[in-house]
């Protein structure tokens, strides 16, 4: 997973709304083996560490009849310490993060029904040009691993033309965008 | 070494990412490779061949069609399990009305059909030795296709928007 990462400003308060846009390109078992995803997610990141969201997306040509809409629960924990690993930082920047993503895969394409997406990773932001607060751009680098599950089920002429259920795992790369946080 | 290490680990996650977990399908149809297929005629339409001695040019490729796969399916479970084979149904119903009853966005195009065969190498070979089932993968009116596989019954199906 690669991550573009783009921010302006650092939270200054213990509470505060973040939004995450991001692009993902999806690398799967499934024909066709490339699919792409437009999610944004956004939720309560607290004290520079944790993020407690919910994100939705449009992601298209997974093998599972075209076009879904994924929604899930996005929580994440950044690793803002004195101490980090590769560089100084006071907050999740130059810092890793990980995620956790548990959700439902919304699908009404025949013959699939809607079903069921988990996903984690762990990520690293790059900070490389800083003028003042300002940061532009950081990346992300690291693996995120999805787990889908659907069913499928249709009839025609009187048989059963489909009928079980699909799983697979895949690979996602990801690009990015961090908005402001809102302090709360 | 530690790039090494890294790369190890770029490989074992893609090789994890590409890994199938299961497909399961309780249906009479059997589970094809509709890649392995649709490669196969848009590889003959992309090149040109000949039909049984007419010279047939290069020709657009062809997309898989969901709708076309149920009406070809219906039609291989149809003709096993009532043991005929024809291109028109027990209850009289041919290839277009098979198409039409579906929610095709197109008009139905041409229907190959055949028997006794057990995988996808073998049965494409027979129709592409077979000069009229040849020429309907070379026609190029059609846009889509589908294959439905019940037992060795195999339907070929194509439409054109």
């Amino acid at each position: 997973m690669l991550w573009g990462y783009f921010n302006i400003s650092a939270q200054t308060k213990s509470l505060a709304l973040k939004f995450i846009p991001q692009m993902s390109l999806k690398i799967g078992s499934q024909t066709p083996h490339l699919g792409g995803q437009f999610d944004i997610a956004g939720g309560i990141f607290i004290q520079n560490k944790y993020l407690a969201g919910i994100g939705v997306g449009y992601s298209t040509n997974m093998g599972m009849g075209g076009k879904a809409f994924p929604l899930y629960a996005d929580t994440r924990f950044y690793f803002s310490t004195d101490k980090n690993i590769l560089f100084a930082s006071h907050d999740e920047s130059n810092n890793f993060f990980s995620e956790v993503q548990i959700g439902i895969l919304i699908n009404q394409n025949k013959p699939y029904k809607t079903g069921f997406i988990a996903a984690c990773g762990i990520a690293y932001r790059f900070d490389f040009l800083k003028i003042n607060k300002f940061r532009i751009p950081a990346f992300y680098l690291g693996p995120n691993i999805e787990y889908n599950s659907i069913k499928f089920k249709d009839e025609y002429r009187g048989y059963t033309i489909k009928d079980g259920q699909l799983k697979h795992i895949m690979l996602n790369i990801k690009l990015a965008f961090d908005i402001n946080p809102i302090n709360l | 070494m530690k790039i090494r290490y890294k790369l190890h680990f770029i490989i074992v996650i893609f090789s994890i990412a590409s890994c199938e977990i299961s497909l399961k399908d309780n249906s009479m149809a059997e589970i094809i490779s509709q890649k392995k297929l649709l490669d196969m005629v848009n590889d003959l339409r992309t090149k040109g061949c000949d039909c049984g001695g007419t010279v047939m040019p290069p020709v657009k490729k062809l997309d898989w069609d969901y709708q076309l796969e149920r009406a070809a399916t219906s039609h291989s479970i149809d003709m096993k399990v009532q043991g005929y084979f024809s291109h028109v149904s027990i209850d009289g119903a041919s290839f277009a009305d098979r198409i039409n009853g579906t929610e095709y966005k197109g008009s139905p195009g041409g229907e190959n059909i055949a028997v006794g065969y057990t995988n996808e190498d073998a049965v494409f070979n027979g129709w592409r030795n077979s000069p009229g089932h040849c020429m309907n993968m070379m026609n190029g009116g059609y846009t889509d296709i589908a294959v439905g596989r019940s037992g060795d019954y195999w339907t070929m199906d194509f439409g054109k928007k």
